[in-house]
């Protein structure tokens, strides 16, 4: 298989009055992965079926394998089928009138491939999806996961330089899409192609991207590896959609900044260290916290760095971890918590951070 | 870097089809109302052709028929209200009750259709003429005075006319019902609300928008109602505006610009209900066509199904099995009568019909014609969603509004256009199969779009792309992908096709000509000219020829479609 | 036929007579069947232009109907059957003519059940049912051109007189 890299420049995509996608430009290098995640709205759909070829951007550049698909000027369309990508889709899309053997054969038939290789790479294709015997079956009468399979199996028997997918997992329930992720991520390494992949789903995206984009309204917010996205998120949307963040508002101490971190004051009077990336702020500055890297202790002196007292006021019993909601600096903190002994409402506790993980934000 | 490269696009270029098509689509369905419109400008001598003269005075001078309006509102009017009002009960009771036999009474509110308006209207003609009809001679058997039911009053056509040709608004009516989610009734009765509160104050007004658009539409196809009102309504000399049309052309010296003044009208007024029409619909309803088809919970009406059910028996009753009885019944007579005596019963009027080459060619032309215009138009109209519904040209807006044109034209208003733009055509089509073809396709195209778009609708645009995203060029996936999956959706509007064809009657009476008869209108020419005994025995023949070929159509689609789904 | 009717029975009860009758409603059909169809069974109670065939032929299907020559006669048309004059094959229609003319053509002319015609000619005997053509009083216009020149004002009154 020979992968191929992806570049997009200034991309915008109209429909009538809106604005889908408004000048995004970022690019993908062979055998990547990449993932754009964003709420329902933010454009990364409509990208995708672009560089697809599915939609017809109002103007900029897609270059696949170094070979523009699109421009606006000079004007380039390739349609669909010859750009050499795949895709699978939402709905599976998966044929009713056919067998699962004619659905996932199809790419190679239209390659005009010999019966015999067909039937081979159809068989090895359905067997890496795990449906090695259900080849003869009428593709109407499988599960959602099973069709969901077929799909995948399609997409990549005939070899595609790229595979595109349009939030495959969003059909399935979430027992199932947790199973598919990991056999998902597994099926990318095997097959050593570029993806680019659209969920709205964050685990999803921090388990099997090697980049991600984070997109809103139609613009990109931030791109990272997902430790990146998920540490050091750039802003307020990001901290909020990528997992459950506290912020933390408050005049910068410069006089209080060492090694390298930054200090801000809360309207309260706590002091938070945190680190600044390479972000600015103005002398009011914003900082995150995610909800599970704060720890709490049983009360006792609050003597160390970014360590405050506090009281739990409420909690809330999740399974994987308990969510406490804790009153501290006149406001509440929600803090995840995986420890076995659980506290009580109304316990006083410590509740600390490492500062590397109090990020200070982009406003 | 792999570039796959398929066959070779020979796309001639999406603007170019666009134009040919438009273009095509104009010319078919704007030519024949030019000329109506010509014609009805047409002063001076009626005869000349090109018009001598143009002016008004054609219109000015339809004051002296306002009684014709007239009469032609009032029978659309009452025809209207009595086909909601069936509509919405039997609607209702089939869907929200639990009357038994629900299911196939669903299926036979459909057979008023197959009956046709003209044979329903022949039948009830037979049943109750005010003097000979068997319910009067029942009556006065009975110790009755007079008559009972007189059915050439405006009353009577419109009772036919909602009969046979008001199934739509069931449809139109059971469709808005069964996008209605129950959880809504539901919620009003857990509050407290009884059965009727909760049908008076909130089935009822989350339904009425799309009651009154089907009453505005049913009101629209009553205007151009014909065969009612011809068979029932010359008698008494009850005209509405497409007999009157009918007469004026068909006399002699024929008037083609009075009544192509009166077209016009009639045309203008349904256009204008058309248009409410659809902002009726486009205004969409409150919350309850969310595009789900609900189950709706029924409700246990206890002793009331037996009434309800004596209801639905009693409408298939007079809509089906009282007209076929009651021309079957004529048709064995000499001169047909409630009580006749021995020897009016015989076989004559069938040995008449079978032996009379007028009838035999009319059935073969009629079943040719259907034959042509449901293969012709599948794959015309087939092709014509697909562009509206699949393609991204440009302007597929305005080819899609003048396709469904036709439907806001009465159909004898748009034959008569026909008539007059290829009278002088240079290439004679004038009076043969050609022209009637060129016509039904014209007419139909509503009809044909409407149910080929709905299956190609049903089929996920998803299904398409991503046989696309494998490589497939158009004409592969058109092969491979759409075809299998539209092919019995297809085979539907073939035979909805097919029925339409042999049922037209507005269309072709005035383009049949004496080389090219087909049986509907041969029968309309047979009640005039020959006995009604004789046209009952045509009717029943045509039916009966009708429902073999619809049996063996049926038998081979049903194959097709098996084999598809393998 | 109608022009005849309407045209002779003016020249007998005057320029008035028709809107008179108007005033009585009739009604007007394309052909006979309606026509006798009707009366056959009691719709309508008279018909104003009767074909002697089409009588007969309702009465043998035991119609309770009676055809009624007023003593003030009957307005009549004839057929006609001519050459005109740019004929394809004019011989061959004039020896039509002279059988449509002959005692063998008047006959079957006469004795065709759907067309009763009654003959011309002194010597075919009596139609079917026993009666002569010349048992009928017929009324015909004798000034051709008057005649042709009335059929405007008749076209007029008479599609007023019908309701249209």
């Amino acid at each position: 298989m020979s992968r191929a890299s992806i570049e997009v420049r200034d991309l915008v995509v109209r429909y009538g009055a809106v604005v889908a996608v408004r000048g995004v430009t970022f690019s993908v290098g062979a055998g990547e992965h990449l993932t754009l995640l964003g709420p329902s709205g933010c454009g990364k759909t409509t990208t995708l079926r672009a560089i697809a070829g599915l939609e017809r951007p109002t103007s900029g550049e897609i270059r696949i394998g170094g070979s523009p698909v699109f421009a606006s000027s000079p004007a380039v369309n390739v349609p669909a089928e010859r750009r050499g990508l795949s895709m699978v889709f939402q709905s599976y899309a998966i044929w009713p009138h056919m067998s699962v053997f004619d659905n996932v054969a199809y790419g190679l038939r239209v390659r005009k491939r010999p019966e015999a290789e067909v039937a081979r790479r159809v068989r090895e294709a359905l067997e890496l999806v795990q449906l090695g015997d259900l080849g003869a079956r009428s593709a109407s009468k499988l599960s959602g996961g099973q069709q969901q399979r077929v799909a995948l199996a399609r997409a990549f028997v005939f070899s595609p330089s790229v595979l595109l997918f349009d939030e495959p997992l969003s059909n399935l329930d979430a027992k199932l899409r947790a199973e598919m992720r990991v056999e998902l991520k597994e099926l990318q390494r095997r097959l050593d192609i570029t993806s680019v992949y659209v969920t709205h789903d964050l685990e999803e995206a921090l388990a099997i991207s090697d980049r991600i984009i984070v997109m809103r309204d139609g613009a990109i917010e931030q791109v990272g590896t997902p430790a990146e996205i998920y540490d050091r998120p750039r802003n307020t949307f990001v901290a909020d959609f990528v997992g459950s963040a506290n912020l933390i508002r408050g005049r910068r101490r410069p006089d209080l900044e060492r090694d390298g971190l930054v200090v801000i004051q809360t309207p309260g009077g706590a002091i938070v260290h945190g680190i600044a990336l390479d972000r600015r702020s103005g002398a009011e500055a914003l900082m995150a916290i995610r909800t599970v890297r704060l720890h709490l202790d049983r009360a006792g002196p609050a003597t160390a760095v970014n360590a405050w007292p506090a009281r739990i006021r409420q909690r809330v019993f999740q399974g994987d971890f308990t969510q406490y909601h804790v009153d501290w600096d006149g406001r509440i903190l929600i803090v995840r918590s995986a420890a076995p002994d659980p506290l009580a409402e109304g316990d006083e506790v410590v509740v600390s951070a490492d500062p590397r993980h109090c990020v200070l934000l982009e406003e | 870097m792999t570039r796959f490269e398929g066959a070779r696009s020979w796309w001639p270029g999406p603007r170019l089809v666009s134009v040919v098509v438009g273009g095509g689509a104009a010319v078919l369905v704007l030519y024949p109302i030019a000329y109506l419109i010509q014609a009805s400008l047409s002063v001076g001598d009626p005869q000349a052709r090109p018009p001598e003269a143009y002016g008004l005075s054609n219109y000015t001078d339809l004051g002296r028929y306002s009684h014709i309006f007239g009469n032609t509102l009032l029978v659309a009017a009452i025809a209207t209200v009595l086909a909601v009002v069936v509509g919405f009960a039997m609607g209702w009771i089939l869907s929200r009750t639990n009357v038994p036999g629900r299911a196939a009474f669903e299926q036979l509110m459909a057979m008023p259709y197959y009956v046709t308006p003209l044979m329903g209207a022949l039948a009830w003609a037979f049943l109750a003429s005010p003097n000979s009809g068997f319910i009067n001679e029942v009556w006065r058997a009975l110790g009755g005075q007079g008559y009972l039911i007189d059915i050439n009053t405006p009353w009577g056509i419109a009772w036919v006319m909602a009969l046979f040709e008001g199934s739509v608004a069931f449809v139109m009516i059971g469709a808005v019902m069964k996008s209605m989610d129950p959880a809504m009734e539901e919620a009003s009765q857990v509050l407290g609300a009884g059965r009727l509160r909760t049908m008076l104050r909130i089935t009822l007004p989350l339904v009425l928008p799309g009651v009154l658009g089907a009453a505005v539409y049913v009101f629209a196809e009553m205007l151009g109602s014909f065969s009612a009102a011809l068979v029932l309504g010359l008698p008494s000399r009850f005209y509405v505006v497409t007999t009157a049309m009918y007469q004026l052309v068909s006399q002699y010296p024929p008037r083609f610009p009075t009544a192509a003044a009166m077209g016009v009208s009639l045309f203008a007024v349904m256009f204008a209900m058309v248009w409410i029409y659809r902002r009726i619909i486009s205004r969409g309803s409150y919350a309850t066509i969310t595009g789900k088809a609900f189950r709706p919970r029924v409700m246990d009406v206890g002793g009331l199904r037996w009434p309800f059910l004596a209801i639905c028996l009693g409408y298939l009753g007079v809509a089906v099995i009282l007209p076929v009885l009651t021309i079957v019944y004529a048709s064995l007579q000499h001169l047909t009568s409630a009580f006749p005596r021995r020897a009016n019963f015989t076989l004559a009027n069938y040995a008449t019909a079978l032996s009379l080459d007028a009838v035999r060619s009319a059935l073969a032309n009629s079943l040719l014609l259907g034959l042509a215009t449901a293969s012709i138009g599948v794959v015309l109209m087939g092709f014509l969603s697909w562009l509206i519904y699949r393609s991204r040209l440009p302007g597929v807006g305005l080819i899609e509004y003048l396709l469904m044109f036709p439907q806001a034209v009465p159909r004898l208003v748009f034959a008569f256009g026909m008539l007059w733009a290829w009278l002088v055509f240079p290439i004679p089509i004038y009076g043969t199969l050609w022209l009637l073809l060129i016509a039904y396709l014209t007419v139909f195209l509503p009809l044909g779009l409407r149910t080929i778009s709905g299956v190609i609708l049903q089929i996920d645009r998803s299904l398409e792309e991503s046989a696309q995203m494998c490589g497939a060029t158009w004409g592969y996936r058109l092969r491979t992908v759409t075809m299998p999956l539209l092919k019995p959706g297809l085979v539907a509007a073939w035979l909805l096709l097919f029925i339409a064809s042999v049922r037209e009657l507005g269309a072709s009476i005035l383009l049949m000509g004496p080389k090219s008869k087909v049986i509907t209108p041969a029968i309309v020419e047979s009640w005039f000219s020959t006995s009604t005994e004789l046209t009952a025995a045509m009717a029943l023949l045509q039916t009966l020829a009708v429902a073999v070929a619809l049996a063996i159509m049926f038998a081979v689609a049903r194959r097709a479609v098996q084999a598809a789904g393998e | 036929m109608q022009h005849s009717q309407w045209y002779m029975l003016r020249k007998l009860y005057g320029n008035d007579f028709w809107q008179e009758f108007a005033k009585q409603r009739p009604k007007g059909f394309d052909a006979r069947a309606q026509l006798f169809d009707r009366l056959a069974k009691g719709e309508d109670r008279v018909c104003a232009l009767s074909e002697y065939a089409g009588y007969i032929l309702y009465q043998e299907k035991g119609a309770d109907i009676d055809f009624v020559s007023p003593a003030d006669g009957l307005p009549a048309i004839a057929i006609y059957i001519g050459v005109v004059n740019r004929a394809p094959h004019p011989e061959a229609a004039k020896l039509f003519l002279d059988w449509a003319l002959s005692k063998r053509g008047q006959q079957i002319y006469q004795n065709q059940k759907i067309l009763l015609y009654g003959s011309v000619r002194a010597d075919t005997g009596p139609m079917p049912t026993g009666k002569r053509l010349a048992d009928f009083k017929l009324l015909f216009p004798t000034d051709w051109n008057d005649y042709v020149a009335s059929h405007p004002v008749f076209v007029k009154e008479w599609n007023s007189i019908m309701g249209l």
